[in-house]
């Protein structure tokens, strides 16, 4: 081997390394483990092939899981998305004011996700939250709800809060990709008598497409994954019914110690994740081809 | 949209950034409220700033989560960036065989969920019988590598070529290149890598909850997580838990916030 490509080699190894050993030995592994059947107690593996497979497909809170999963990616995508490219394009200038603005949407992210939940627990409080009190002082009384506690609502009350946190993250990752148009596209659109609107859907969004398809991907992926947020507020309550894959992937794992069921669950993840990607994938090598 | 005088939009947006500080501004006013008048009149400022919450919550050990949150979240990002930036530097400026494929490799990363690897690593943990620290620190370092590399490869690639020859003429060797010439050029990007990483360790939960086995050793969100049971009708001690969790992150990014869009807009372009 050329002493050049040596140097490289261990350059790149001890990172390499590291990663095999935490994630992609790991990952494997589950998938391995999801055919077996052991608790924490009693450690000694049972195989019983796909049989946790079998028995997710019969499981009534896996689907609720999957169904709400559902509800994360899609509710995300359509609200924060939006969201966050007015943002970008709004406030997205130099100017000393509109920065102080970013300041304040990115802020939510600052905020750890345990913290997060703990606030909008207290504020979503049925008998003396701050939400309720709020919609009364308002006059909108009939609007006041048991919110976490409401099995329809506690759900979409979460997905809010995710909203709230993350809107001011997407506005940051969409400013990076406005800021590499350039200039001059716009003065020559002005000049062409382009009105602002005109700009912004033959200009802005067409050069954004990537970036928005980036962004896109992370969503669903955070929504596949999503974890802190609901385990701090309902632990998936009540009785189930905010759960998603990650939360009954631990409940199935820590709690109710059914070790080889988790981790057909975590594989179910995964699979999600790995389609999600493959979609995302498809769509850019679409946008290159157009290109 | 040209039409609406900037001012009008410019308040709009003003309106819409004080609704979303609506819940940090009442969190943190809470924290100094008794919670007697918290629960009564909670959008009422306090009558008197009160101090009792943040005593009850450092008797409640947050000042030990904070230091354990501290040294972990340390430790992690600076074995991150230490193993990230040779590698970084290898796939941005050496040609190698098998570069593509290894990096390919690395940001698989980027898109797996903690859960698909928890059940494993806590076996892992437990066969290897590691502390609480390095039970936490090693996945924290392993899934943060993906990000820092990339971020740190896309800034790499734009530093100038003839920098890096004139360093090889002087006979300087890659580690030498890559401290002394490569390392100080990307602080931007360093900072940036170094500020988003540092708010993911400190906020991780999944890993904290299931791999730190003793309660001296818990981080700040599993230690706030044990408030919520400990001090139920507590919430003026619940909010200063949370306000005292919030302050350290908050300062790293309000002094680094300048870097961040820098950092992150030489990563996209390239």
């Amino acid at each position: 081997m050329r002493r050049a490509t040596l140097a490289a080699y261990c350059l790149v190894l001890p990172a390499a390394l590291v990663f095999a050993f935490y994630i992609t030995y790991p990952l494997v592994h589950t998938c391995v483990l999801s055919t077996y059947s052991w608790t924490p107690l009693d450690p000694v593996k049972r195989f019983i092939g796909l049989g946790n497979y079998q028995e997710l497909l019969t499981d009534r809170h896996f689907f609720t899981g999957l169904k709400n999963n559902g509800w994360w990616i899609v509710l995300s995508l359509v609200t924060q998305l939006p969201l966050a490219l007015l943002l970008a394009v709004g406030i997205g200038s130099a100017l000393r004011r509109h920065r102080l603005l970013r300041t304040l949407f990115f802020s939510p992210l600052i905020v750890p996700a345990v913290a997060v939940g703990l606030i909008w627990t207290l504020f979503y409080d049925p008998n003396f939250g701050a939400l309720n009190e709020l919609l009364e002082s308002l006059g909108l009384g009939s609007l006041t709800r048991g919110w976490l506690g409401d099995p329809g609502l506690a759900t979409f009350a979460i997905i809010a809060v995710s909203g709230w946190r993350y809107t001011g993250f997407h506005m940051m990752i969409l400013l990076a990709g406005l800021q590499a148009i350039p200039d001059d596209l716009y003065e020559a659109a002005h000049i062409d008598g382009a009105t602002g609107w005109q700009s912004f859907w033959r200009i802005t969004l067409p050069l954004m497409r990537r970036i928005i398809l980036v962004d896109a991907l992370l969503i669903t992926v955070g929504s596949v994954k999503i974890f802190d947020l609901i385990w701090v507020m309902t632990q998936g309550g009540p009785n189930h019914a905010s759960e998603v894959l990650a939360t009954y992937m631990y409940y199935s794992a820590f709690i109710a110690d059914r070790m080889g069921y988790a981790a057909a669950i975590a594989t179910v993840m995964l699979v999600l994740t790995l389609i999600a990607t493959v979609i995302y994938l498809r769509l850019t090598r679409q946008e290159e081809a157009m290109a | 949209m040209r039409k609406l005088p900037i001012a009008v939009r410019d308040f709009a947006f003003a309106l819409l950034a004080l609704v979303f500080m609506l819940p940090i501004i009442w969190a943190l006013v809470g924290s100094f409220k008794p919670a007697r008048e918290l629960r009564i009149h909670p959008w009422a400022l306090p009558q008197k700033l009160e101090f009792a919450n943040y005593l009850a919550a450092w008797k409640g050990s947050i000042g030990l989560y904070l230091l354990n949150s501290t040294v972990v979240t340390i430790v992690s990002v600076l074995a991150m960036i230490i193993l990230s930036a040779p590698a970084a530097y290898a796939f941005a400026r050496l040609r190698f065989r098998g570069s593509v494929v290894i990096l390919g490799f690395i940001l698989t990363g980027l898109l797996i969920p903690a859960h698909a690897v928890l059940i494993p690593l806590y076996q892992i943990n437990a066969a290897l019988g590691v502390g609480d620290y390095l039970a936490i620190i090693g996945p924290y370092v392993a899934f943060g590598l993906p990000l820092t590399v990339l971020l740190l490869r896309a800034y790499f690639v734009s530093i100038p070529e003839e920098l890096m020859e004139a360093a090889v003429i002087d006979g300087a060797g890659h580690l030498r290149i890559l401290w002394s010439v490569f390392m100080p050029l990307a602080r931007p990007a360093v900072a940036t890598v170094a500020i988003f990483q540092a708010a993911w360790v400190w906020n991780e939960l999944p890993f904290a909850l299931v791999f730190i086995k003793q309660q001296v050793h818990q981080t700040l969100p599993v230690g706030l997580l044990s408030f919520q049971g400990e001090y139920i009708a507590q919430w003026g001690t619940i909010l200063a838990g949370v306000c005292v969790a919030v302050v350290p992150l908050m300062a790293l990014y309000l002094l680094f916030q300048r870097h961040i869009v820098r950092g992150l807009t030489a990563g996209a372009v390239k």
